[in-house]
């Protein structure tokens, strides 16, 4: 009966044997995880942050929630809303040891940085569908990634952040609104929006940014936060050949991480932890 | 002339430009803090521009 009003517009029993993976519940990831628990669909949520009085302006919690975890928060919130749904969480931050989280039917990027971005897409590259979405202020952006991360941010960038200048709610609710759609899309098969769409709720404008890969398939040492480089090689590597030609942490089947901190995807992404642009360029010749 | 929008200052301009390259050193704009549009196309900094062409500088944004 829950369903009863929305199983006209689409397939529920389809969308309750799926899972998605929410990184960063903030005001963005409380929303997303919201709108797709009342859908059924199944979730991991990923946050590392507690509770703060800051936060209740534009994210899901409320006064009583202040200093709890946002992942135990939020899961308790939603099995409330629907008891029906499986959810998992990690309290942790996303990093190069705890990935294989992301394995599910769809992964949302709902973080505040580049660095943790630029991980998941190195993760999900030619393997997961996944959706990168922000917001600062009155603006929201929303993109289902099509080929890589590095198609959008291509070149040396500052960001924003959103502690300094915070989201208005409503930007919020859209861009979650927006994003979950192409979710449900994207779960159902069904086609999904294919440009980066952009969007000012208080000067009322909409755009449809078209992305093209790069068109030379460039070797671009891309600089992250904290001294974190990424890299794309746009060729296919062997990971066996790798991971016994290197000291091995981990090794999945579509990624190996080395040491010291490399994550090397099967599809020719890396991304280099905690180093510097030497020892990167000194490290690729040794490939 | 070229149609300019720059974000960050919501100011909009017509302006004459050869090439994207041109528009970021004429208009003092920091082309680390943002994307640029061309006709509603990501653009690369060394595109050539053409009469009527509309282009966006927007913010990058990193919240959520």
């Amino acid at each position: 009966m829950q369903y009863q009003r929305v199983r006209r517009i689409i397939n529920i029993d389809e969308l309750k044997k799926k899972t998605v993976t929410i990184v960063g519940l903030g005001s963005l990831g409380s929303f997303m995880a919201l709108l797709l628990a009342k859908n059924g669909v199944n979730l991991n949520l990923i946050d590392f942050d507690r509770v703060s009085i800051e936060n209740l302006s534009s994210q899901i919690y409320s006064r009583k929630d202040i200093g709890k975890y946002k992942t135990k928060t939020l899961a308790k919130y939603l099995k409330k809303t629907n008891k029906d749904i499986k959810i998992k969480i990690l309290n942790e931050r996303l990093n190069s040891l705890n990935i294989n989280i992301l394995d599910s039917d769809l992964v949302i990027d709902c973080t505040d940085n580049l660095e943790t971005r630029f991980l998941i897409d190195s993760y999900c590259y030619k393997k997961i569908p996944w959706i990168h979405t922000a917001a600062l202020k009155t603006i929201g952006l929303v993109y289902v990634v099509n080929n890589s991360l590095s198609d959008l941010y291509h070149k040396n960038i500052s960001l924003d952040s959103c502690d300094e200048h915070g989201i208005l709610n409503t930007t919020s609710f859209m861009t979650a609104s927006i994003a979950v759609t192409q979710a449900i899309k994207i779960l159902l098969n069904q086609p999904h929006e294919k440009d980066l769409i952009r969007f000012n709720i208080w000067n009322n404008t909409f755009d449809k940014i078209k992305l093209k890969p790069l068109r030379k398939k460039e070797i671009q040492i891309i600089k992250l936060c904290r001294n974190n480089y990424s890299i794309n090689l746009h060729k296919k590597l062997d990971l066996n050949i790798l991971s016994k030609k290197y000291r091995t942490i981990l090794k999945k089947d579509n990624i190996i991480i080395i040491k010291p901190r490399i994550i090397i995807n099967r599809n020719g992404y890396i991304i280099f932890e905690d180093t510097n642009k030497e020892e990167v360029e000194k490290w690729l010749k040794s490939l | 002339m070229v149609k300019v929008f720059i974000e960050r200052q919501n100011k909009k301009m017509n302006v004459k430009a050869k090439d994207i390259d041109g528009l970021i050193k004429n208009l003092n704009i920091n082309k680390e803090e943002v994307i640029i549009v061309k006709n509603n196309q990501l653009t690369p900094r060394n595109e050539k521009l053409k009469d009527n062409d509309e282009v966006k500088f927007l913010s990058v944004i990193s919240g959520g």
